[in-house]
């Protein structure tokens, strides 16, 4: 046992860091939260682009397609660190399309865009979810028909959210609608400037995008396809493992924020931070991020040791995006009053931050899998609950 | 709206208060008001000694009709007599034989059944328990297999109950039992009168994680019962069993036990000093008794609210507003358990005994609070309760 | 980072495992909550034969040289078994804590008898309006010469009553000094207290108890800085059998949900069912990362003030919510006296408040946070 990262696992965040530390600019943390941590914004290329070329947005890849050749840990640790800084992308690319093209792609698939993905040029949209396929993701409708050299779609995606920002689509679709739900899906790598696609926006309750996306008679070349055909469920199952080592960095220094702000200002003539329940609660959150934490790396070693992270990786989500919510509001009932006051206002704590991050909070525990199905899948993966019988 | 009670039912409550206030002074040494405390060797006698004393004031079958011993005492009134029983925790009522048998009697039986088994209920001669669970039907107890089978102008059992409360102690049981073997669940069940002194009954005891003995196990070989004790049309026991729903059902019993316990806690938190200081100053201390202060009042509320939609007729409603409080009430106290735990920190492990504050008391509730959560419909299954019934929501099971 | 055992861990873990399972069925757990002793002499000295008490001392104090991490996977087996008895009292209490503070005599006068299982050893710290207060502590040390008289109320020791020594925490002008009593010193009188978890804790009477100053361990004027190490390594200790309690918890509880059937198919097939078993899955893992990254940097020598915190706290809260999940899945069944379940339900419930419980650890992280 060992907890602590190695010194070549150090040296190389710390590099990151130093550099996050340089390059991160006011227009940068503007644009980062006004997405909700998508990327594909501007700002967020530019910098993105910077660190892919250094290796650093892939680093567990081969460098043939533009990783660094490292552990997953370090993958995982630079994701944390970013999300620490107010960079908590989610990369559609880097961390869900693009593993799933290197694990299962063809040969012309990956080289047209691993290398684009690893050096942060193009960005990819997860195309899952449609209006009667959540968390029954196996329900999903939208229909890609052979049509000899290629395949024509037709149908809707719903909160899709990086459609707006990205470059390509990562569709499920169904290629066969005979076969019992699970076998007639593939997965397939669309253009989003291709014809027919109509992207229309959403505006969640934490002012943040997400999108409908409208597919009418869109032609996607056969070598679009990843993998082999009707296998896409399972790809899924695979993508969605690596879309739930969910970083609580973001949280980690929204606390550290608190603490200070607990130190430093006073009620009734004496700092927050001597009052007794004030102390529990942050004392307790400070445990539950350091579980969370825990759980996190140990994604990595998991993952580093050649197993798949399955329900570990459900477990991590859960916890994390429960931690998270915590957290919040822990924040909330500390600054009292002022916890409604929204960014612009000159008497909101923490920049207004709070408010923004409470209007946010109540998707982590449903994006990615709600919390139920976590709990599910670890009850059937990983404790071999049976499943109900009719 | 109107949150008071009217005169005469403040009067009402003065009496019971004062009636079961005093005669719980006599209580044996160590009594809680749990339901062991009534079985056990010492307890029972008193218990027995109670009823009579209720049976005397009239009190003892209040809810019932008056021409069997009854004051067709209003729901509201109802729930006054157990919101002072349960405060109290007091002995005295043998709630199997009142409020489950007796009301059954009263809606499905016939004439015969009515006088043979009211009046010695009334009278406190006679003392029940129930006869549900058995070891492969717990939740799914419809799919119950201890069988009855017609032989002349009697009925022979044979099979198994599990769960039995007192049935170490009770003069009869009431229990349903499976007569058409063709229907495996709840279409195939008939529901008896059991004398407990009849042969072929055997009952064995269940000892409880705290060493206790509520529950037994009763075993049934071969025993003879009248078809006369078989209450209602053969094979419609299940649907019977829903007779009680008209009668007092808001586990105010339990709100007002939680009640009393939490005030003895907050009168031992002012009383006691540890590490210089009293327990009440410690701010966790108060927060918690604070949080269960709240709490308390809520499930009281949640209770007088079943007893008014009863009285209104919104038996469904009712329905699942009593599945509500029996789960908020059980959770209530085991967080009422827990939260004297942390309270009491070290000294809360300590059994009854010279070092173990107020008697031990929240020592044995801890090891009472799981069972509550299960016995009587589960947490879980009183949650699909509240989703069917109260919600409409569809059914899977 | 690495969160997996050694080679050497995993087949202590495994052989402690398959020993315990042999040896120390539930029905000795059971058997031993009425025993006054409290412990199985057989067992005892087989565990002894094994190595176990010695297992995290230096060979030349006849241990076998293992870490303080290997002592926790060890406790972690013997919180899976619910294994009753004084290892934790004579080894994690008073082995480690003569290994800490003892000076060479002492190591090596009292080590290799504990090593070989021949002695029994426990501490004396709380007190009757006191847990780890400095300035409410009562039980009084007064300098005769070349003795102390110890004389002071002690409560909640486990395992007093069939010690050899008892290490007993006393004040005197100079602040808290530890001493090693001869747990069968005519002026001590011990009265187990009934508890919970039938642990064998006691109350401990010291009646102007005469100690040679020789039985001073450590450093005068260090008292409470010594004790806050010892408390630290208790604390840890007992996450690393909360733990394995839990473990057990939940591979007791899955088993059972597999096979009960209820409305024609396995309990465990109901989704309420899956989510209690997958909260209390949530809770072991956490609980045993939180405690082994402290039991690590407390093995290492590295700072733990705050994990070793962070664990106590975490883990009393989560084990006690494991066992409350597991009588809600089991039903029934669980809450019987014969059944295994309540054995772990109240061996959470003691190990809650020992060495500080939740609230007091959390104070200690708000501290470590600055507040």
């Amino acid at each position: 046992m060992e907890f602590r990262f190695t010194s070549e696992e150090e040296k190389l965040t710390k590099e990151v860091h130093e550099f996050m530390e340089r390059e991160r600019t006011p227009e940068l943390l503007a644009e980062t939260l006004e997405l909700g941590a998508i990327y594909g914004g501007p700002e967020g290329r530019k910098i993105c682009q910077k660190m892919g070329a250094r290796g650093w947005l892939c680093p567990a890849w081969p460098r043939e397609h533009g990783g660094l050749g490292t552990s997953e840990m370090i993958k995982l640790m630079i994701l944390d660190d970013m999300a620490y800084m107010g960079l908590p992308f989610l990369f559609g690319g880097a961390s869900m399309a693009g593993p799933a093209i290197l694990r299962h792609g063809s040969e012309e698939l990956k080289k047209e865009f691993l290398p684009r993905i690893a050096q942060g040029e193009v960005e990819f949209a997860l195309g899952y979810t449609e209006p009667q396929a959540g968390s029954d993701l196996a329900a999903l409708e939208l229909r890609a028909e052979d049509k000899g050299d290629y395949f024509l779609l037709n149908g809707q995606k719903m909160f899709n959210t990086h459609c707006h920002v990205a470059d390509y689509h990562y569709l499920a679709v169904r290629t066969d609608p005979d076969a019992p739900k699970h076998r007639g899906i593939s997965m397939m790598v669309v253009d989003l400037d291709s014809p027919g696609i109509t992207i229309r926006p959403l505006t969640t309750m934490a002012s943040w995008r997400t999108n409908e996306v409208f597919y009418d008679d869109v032609e996607v070349p056969k070598r679009n396809l990843v993998g082999e055909l009707n296998r896409g469920f399972r790809y899924v199952m695979t993508a969605l493992d690596f879309e739930r080592m969910v970083t609580i960095g973001m949280f980690r220094r929204l606390f550290d924020e608190l603490v200070d702000y607990a130190k430093e200002t006073k009620v009734d003539g004496k700092a927050l931070g001597k009052n007794p329940l004030v102390r529990q609660k942050l004392a307790e959150m400070a445990i539950e991020l350091e579980a969370a934490r825990l759980l996190y790396y140990n994604l990595g070693y998991v993952l580093d040791r050649g197993e798949a992270a399955t329900f570990h990786s459900s477990m991590e989500k859960l916890f994390a995006c429960e931690v998270a919510q915590r957290v919040v509001r822990v924040g909330m009932q500390m600054v009292g009053a002022y916890g409604q006051l929204q960014q612009d206002s000159k008497w909101a704590p923490l920049q207004g931050e709070l408010e923004f991050q409470y209007r946010w909070s109540f998707l982590h525990t449903i994006a990615g899998g709600t919390s139920e199905i976590q709990r599910n899948i670890i009850a059937l993966r990983g404790l071999g609950l049976p499943t109900p019988t009719a | 709206m109107d949150f008071r009670l009217t005169p005469e039912q403040e009067a009402l409550k003065r009496e019971f208060e004062e009636f079961f206030k005093e005669e719980m002074k006599q209580a044996p040494p160590g009594w809680t008001g749990a339901l062991e405390d009534m079985f056990s060797a010492e307890g029972w006698p008193f218990h027995r000694g109670m009823a009579c004393k209720l049976a005397q004031k009239g009190w003892l079958v209040r809810p019932w009709p008056r021409e069997y011993g009854g004051q067709d005492a209003p729901i509201i009134e109802q729930l006054i007599f157990s919101e002072m029983r349960g405060y109290y925790g007091a002995a005295g009522v043998d709630a199997w034989g009142i409020d489950m048998l007796g009301p059954t009697v009263l809606a499905v039986g016939n004439e015969e059944q009515k006088k043979e088994h009211l009046p010695p209920i009334a009278r406190a001669e006679r003392f029940w328990c129930q006869g549900w669970s058995e070891p492969n039907a717990g939740s799914d107890l419809a799919s119950l297999t201890t069988r009855a089978v017609r032989d002349g102008d009697d009925y022979l059992i044979n099979g198994q109950k599990t769960w039995t409360s007192g049935a170490h102690c009770a003069d009869w049981m009431f229990m349903l039992a499976r007569t058409n073997p063709e229907e495996k669940r709840s279409r195939g069940l008939s529901y008896f009168l059991l004398d407990m002194k009849s042969p072929g009954i055997e009952v064995r005891p269940l000892y409880s994680m705290d060493g206790s003995h509520l529950f037994n196990e009763v075993f049934f070989d071969n025993v003879r019962v009248p078809a006369r004790n078989r209450v209602g049309v053969e094979n419609e026991g299940w649907a019977i069993t829903r007779a009680t729903m008209n009668f007092e059902r808001s586990c105010i019993q339990i709100m007002a036990g939680a009640k009393h316990d939490h005030e003895e806690l907050v009168e031992f938190c002012k009383e006691t000093r540890w590490n210089g200081k009293t327990l009440a100053e410690n701010p966790f201390a108060r927060h918690r008794l604070a949080q269960l202060a709240i709490e308390i009042e809520v499930g009281r509320a949640m209770s007088y609210r079943i007893a008014w939609l009863q009285e209104k007729g919104g038996l469904i409603a009712a329905a699942a507003a009593a599945s509500a409080a029996k789960v908020y009430g059980t959770e209530l106290t085991q967080r009422l358990a827990f939260a004297s735990y942390q309270i009491l920190g070290l000294y809360g492990q300590v059994k009854r005994s010279k070092w173990a504050p107020l008697m031990g008391k929240f020592e044995s509730l801890l090891q009472f609070t799981p069972g509550m959560n299960i016995g009587g419909g589960t947490s879980e299954i009183q949650r699909n309760l509240i989703a069917w019934v109260g919600l409409g929501l569809p059914r899977t099971i | 980072m690495n969160f997996g055992l050694s080679e050497g861990q995993r087949m202590l873990k495994q052989t402690a495992r398959d020993f315990l399972t042999a040896e120390c069925p539930s029905s000795l757990v059971k058997e031993m909550a009425t025993d006054d002793k409290g412990y199985s002499p057989e067992l005892w000295r087989k565990m002894a034969e094994l190595g176990w008490m010695g297992l995290a001392f230096p060979q030349e104090y006849g241990g076998t040289g293992g870490s303080f991490l290997d002592l926790a996977v060890l406790l972690e087996e013997m919180g899976h078994a619910c294994l009753p008895g004084p290892f934790f009292s004579t080894v994690v209490l008073g082995g480690m804590t003569i290994l800490e503070l003892g000076d060479e005599k002492q190591k090596r006068e009292l080590l290799p008898l504990i090593a070989k299982g021949e002695l029994i050893i426990t501490l004396a710290l709380t007190e009757p309006g006191s847990s780890y207060s400095a300035s409410e502590m009562m039980a009084e040390a007064i300098a005769d010469g070349d003795n102390y008289i110890i004389s002071g109320t002690k409560l909640f020791v486990p395992d007093a009553h069939i010690a050899d020594y008892i290490i007993c925490v006393a004040k005197t002008a100079q602040g808290a000094i530890l001493f090693m009593v001869d747990g069968r010193n005519p002026g001590i009188s011990c009265s187990l207290l009934k508890t919970i978890a039938s642990d064998k804790q006691c109350e401990v009477v010291f009646d102007k108890v005469k100690v040679p100053e020789e039985s001073v361990l450590g450093d005068l004027d260090q008292g409470w800085i010594q004790l806050q190490s010892i408390l630290r390594r208790a604390a840890i200790a007992k996450c690393a059998e909360m733990v394995g309690g839990a473990q057990q918890v939940l591979e007791m509880t899955v088993d059972y949900v597999k096979q009960r059937v209820q409305f024609g198919q396995p309990i465990g097939a109901f989704q309420a069912v899956q989510h209690h078993c997958a909260n209390m899955a949530t809770d072991v893992e956490t609980s045993k990362f939180i405690t082994y990254q402290a039991a690590w940097r407390l093995s290492e020598g590295l700072p733990c003030n705050q994990e070793v915190a962070m664990a106590k706290a975490w883990v009393s809260d989560a084990y006690k919510r494991v066992t409350l999940l597991g009588h809600q899945c089991i039903g029934g069944v669980g809450f019987m006296e014969d059944h295994d379940l309540p054995l772990y339900s109240k061996q959470a419930m003691g190990a809650e408040t020992a060495f500080g419980d939740a609230d007091f650890h959390r104070e200690v992280v708000a501290q470590e946070l600055g507040l």
